[in-house]
């Protein structure tokens, strides 16, 4: 087990168009059996991080500790750092017991003691009933569990799982996600887990480090995330459905601040987002403002805004509801009972300590 | 008379992928045909398009039948999964591809592929080329290609299952706007029951071999004739509790190990009649609740023990373990439990399915 550290590390990568900078100066510190997620877009870098961690990419600058060990020129190999990909790799050839016992035959440890390794970890995973199959006659589920039972059996010190979950469909990968946070509990393990799928980083991981154009733009667990986003970034990229977003005044009436998106729509606000908005001395602000928290039920201390509705879509468990207000377009969840039809009238009810602020040029968040 | 009918296809002889499967489309209609990977959804259009051979049945059009026709004579146009774009041709020549195949006039050209690309919000890519495009465009110009050939039949093979979640969202939204789709038979096919239901006038939930449950999104998702439909639609899965009939006191009641409670009563009068003591009860996950608020007349409040809970962003999901049997539910993310703890559930037994423990057919339908 290690605690891994990257100090202003850079990747540079060398093009016919010049050079690249994938990742920069990207600063984080992953304690020891913490499980991490590095989520982010394609292309933010994060694929790139994860291939410098473990060895397969040069480090253009900066440093990456194992514990206190400089691992910088150390080969993925001495980094004794294992990796599960999205596809499966398996030997089709071989059963789901040799394919689990290969990375410790191929190191020479006698066959007794692979044997025993291969038992554990197949009741760890809960494959012991797979053990004499082949590959081509699991399902997909399990053929990623013996990809992670695989990686796992060498006892890495470090554990990378890259997009390990995007080709399971979404039963299977509810059933992965609690087995995965299983695992790691039992374990205890580093783990960094490498995704562009929020929900997942969300579910499985103690912290998030969320990544965008090279740059990490946040590292928090998810309630930072989801109530407190370092910027509209991150706001828009957590959550589903995807955040509203609007363009508005800053309007004082009687001392008290609001948020003006146009002459039929207006956002009020808490004292503590009053303040901050005061404090930044915008004229100008971008709202967010989440579907969860924009309802057809009227809340105590809450705002209220008139729209009319454009799509009811049922989706079963709810119905999300497109709804117009003026020039703006945005989202609301309603339960799935909701029976009212395109052109109706709505009053949609808030709470202001969920409306987020955010500055209209750097997009930082204000409050 | 239907606008497409497919009557009773084949396709496979020893392993039938489609078997006697049979439905019909009206002019106009969205059909979405649902169900879990490689159950041979994408097959089913191949079908349709005559990009594969009928083992048996027939295929109408328009009330001709084209079971022999060759896919350029049927009217047909097919979007892949995989977009299947020419890398080599731009935005424009890539969805004007259609018409100048046949030698439409360059002016007509012009003009279709501005209305459909405006429709589209991709007017401003036309000279691109596909790898300078994003996903969501690419998905957009296949889309566009499938629309500008006016045909009779739309055949969509997952279009958005690709993209991310809030491209999804959008194109989702487009789908119910689009007037073209107006003027023919839609099919369209996917794994994601969420997309199924919100796009669906009507919803095929595909097992194997054929269509097992044929209805609008309120009837698959509300009545489902099968526990295999029921456990399809819904994310976190539905219940599956083993459970029994018993009469006691005078009512109709669901014992569950030591435990007991009533029947609800819209449920009684159709179960006594049944006469099926053994059951499988299917319970979503969001009809039963934390603590002791009722919201109907029929539910229940029992004790159990919390066996897993994690918080998912917008909402936490949580394994509890009522007399033996673990149960998914839904709870707020503000909240936190640990193992072992007691908590109290509200079951909504009004929302209850009970299906049989071996047909898995739904009791409370049909005679």
């Amino acid at each position: 087990m290690a605690s891994v550290t990257l100090n202003n590390v850079n990747k540079i990568y060398d093009s016919r168009k010049g050079p690249v900078h994938a990742v920069q100066n990207m600063n984080l510190e992953i304690k020891d059996g913490e499980f991490v997620a590095l989520l982010g877009p394609s292309g933010c870098g994060k694929t790139s991080t994860l291939r410098m961690i473990v060895g397969l990419e040069e480090i253009s600058s900066g440093t990456i500790h194992f514990d206190d060990q400089v691992v910088n020129d150390l080969t993925p190999e001495k980094r004794n750092v294992a990796m599960a990909f999205e596809t499966y790799a398996l030997y089709p050839n071989f059963t789901i017991a040799e394919n689990l016992g290969f990375p410790l035959e191929v190191r020479g440890i006698p066959e007794s003691e692979r044997r025993q390794k291969v038992q554990e970890i197949a009741r760890l995973l809960r494959i012991t009933d797979l053990l004499e199959q082949r590959p081509g006659q699991l399902s997909g589920g399990q053929q990623q569990r013996v990809s992670l039972g695989r990686a796992l059996i060498r006892d890495p010190a470090v554990f990378i799982l890259d997009e390990v979950m995007s080709h399971l469909d979404a039963h299977l990968k509810f059933q992965m996600l609690f087995e995965l946070k299983r695992i790691h509990q039992s374990l205890g393990k580093t783990m960094i887990y490498v995704t562009h799928d929020q929900m997942e980083a969300l579910a499985l991981s103690d912290r998030v480090a969320v990544m965008a154009n090279s740059i990490l733009q946040q590292f928090g667990d998810r309630n930072d995330l989801y109530h407190r986003p370092a910027n509209r970034f991150v706001a828009d990229f957590i959550g589903e459905p995807a955040t509203n977003f609007f363009e508005a005044e800053i309007r004082e009436v009687s001392g008290s601040l609001s948020l003006q998106v146009n002459e039929s729509l207006a956002f009020e606000m808490d004292a503590n987002r009053q303040q901050a908005v005061r404090e930044s001395g915008v004229q100008r602000a971008i709202v967010g403002l989440r579907p969860q928290y924009i309802g057809l039920e009227p809340l105590e201390g809450g705002g209220s805004v008139q729209t009319e509705l454009l799509v009811n879509e049922y989706l079963g468990e709810r119905s999300i509801l497109d709804v117009q207000a003026g020039s703006a377009l945005f989202r609301a969840l309603a339960p799935p009972e909701t029976s009212a039809s395109r052109g109706e009238r709505m009053t949609l009810h808030y709470h202001p300590g969920n409306v987020m602020v955010f500055h209209p040029e750097s997009e930082v968040f204000l409050g | 008379m239907a606008h497409l009918e497919l009557i009773e296809i084949c396709k496979g002889f020893n392993e039938p992928v489609l078997d006697r499967l049979s439905f019909s489309v009206e002019k106009g209609e969205f059909f979405v045909v649902d169900g879990p990977s490689g159950i041979g959804k994408t097959t089913l259009l191949r079908c349709v398009a005559g990009l594969e051979t009928l083992d048996g049945g027939r295929i109408m059009l328009d009330g001709q039948d084209v079971t022999r026709e060759p896919p350029y004579r049927r009217k047909t146009a097919m979007t892949f999964e995989s977009y299947a774009l020419y890398p080599h041709l731009t935005v424009f020549e890539n969805i004007a591809s259609p018409l100048i195949a046949h030698k439409t006039d360059p002016a007509t050209i012009r003009r279709r592929v501005q209305e459909v690309t405006t429709l589209l919000r991709i007017d401003h890519l036309l000279d691109r080329k596909p790898h300078e495009i994003s996903g969501g465009q690419k998905q957009r110009t296949a889309l566009g290609r499938t629309l500008i050939a006016k045909p009779k039949v739309f055949l969509l093979d997952e279009p958005i299952s690709h993209l991310d979640a809030k491209i999804r969202a959008e194109l989702r939204l487009q789908f119910h706007t689009l007037e073209e789709l107006r003027e023919v038979a839609t099919i369209y096919v996917t794994h994601d029951y969420a997309e199924a239901l919100s796009l669906g006038d009507r919803i095929g939930v595909m097992g194997n071999g054929g269509l097992v449950q044929i209805g609008t999104a309120h009837e698959v998702f509300l009545n489902p004739s099968s526990l295999f439909v029921a456990r399809h639609l819904g994310q976190p899965s539905i219940n599956e509790v083993s459970a029994e009939l018993v009469q006691e006191s005078g009512m109709l009641q669901v014992a569950l190990g030591a435990l007991k409670f009533p029947v609800a009563g819209k449920h009684a009068a159709v179960l006594q009649s049944r006469n099926q003591p053994q059951v499988t009860l299917g319970i979503r996950p969001q009809h039963i609740r934390l603590g002791t608020t009722l919201k109907s007349t029929d539910s229940t409040t029992l004790s159990a023990k919390v066996e897993v809970f994690e918080a998912l962003g917008a909402y936490g999901v949580m394994m509890a373990n009522l007399s033996g049997t673990s149960l998914t539910l839904l709870t707020d993310s503000e909240s936190h439990y640990s193992a072992g703890e007691d908590v109290s559930l509200t079951l909504d037994t009004s929302e209850f399915f009970y299906f049989h423990p071996e047909t898995g057919s739904n009791l409370m339908l049909g005679a």
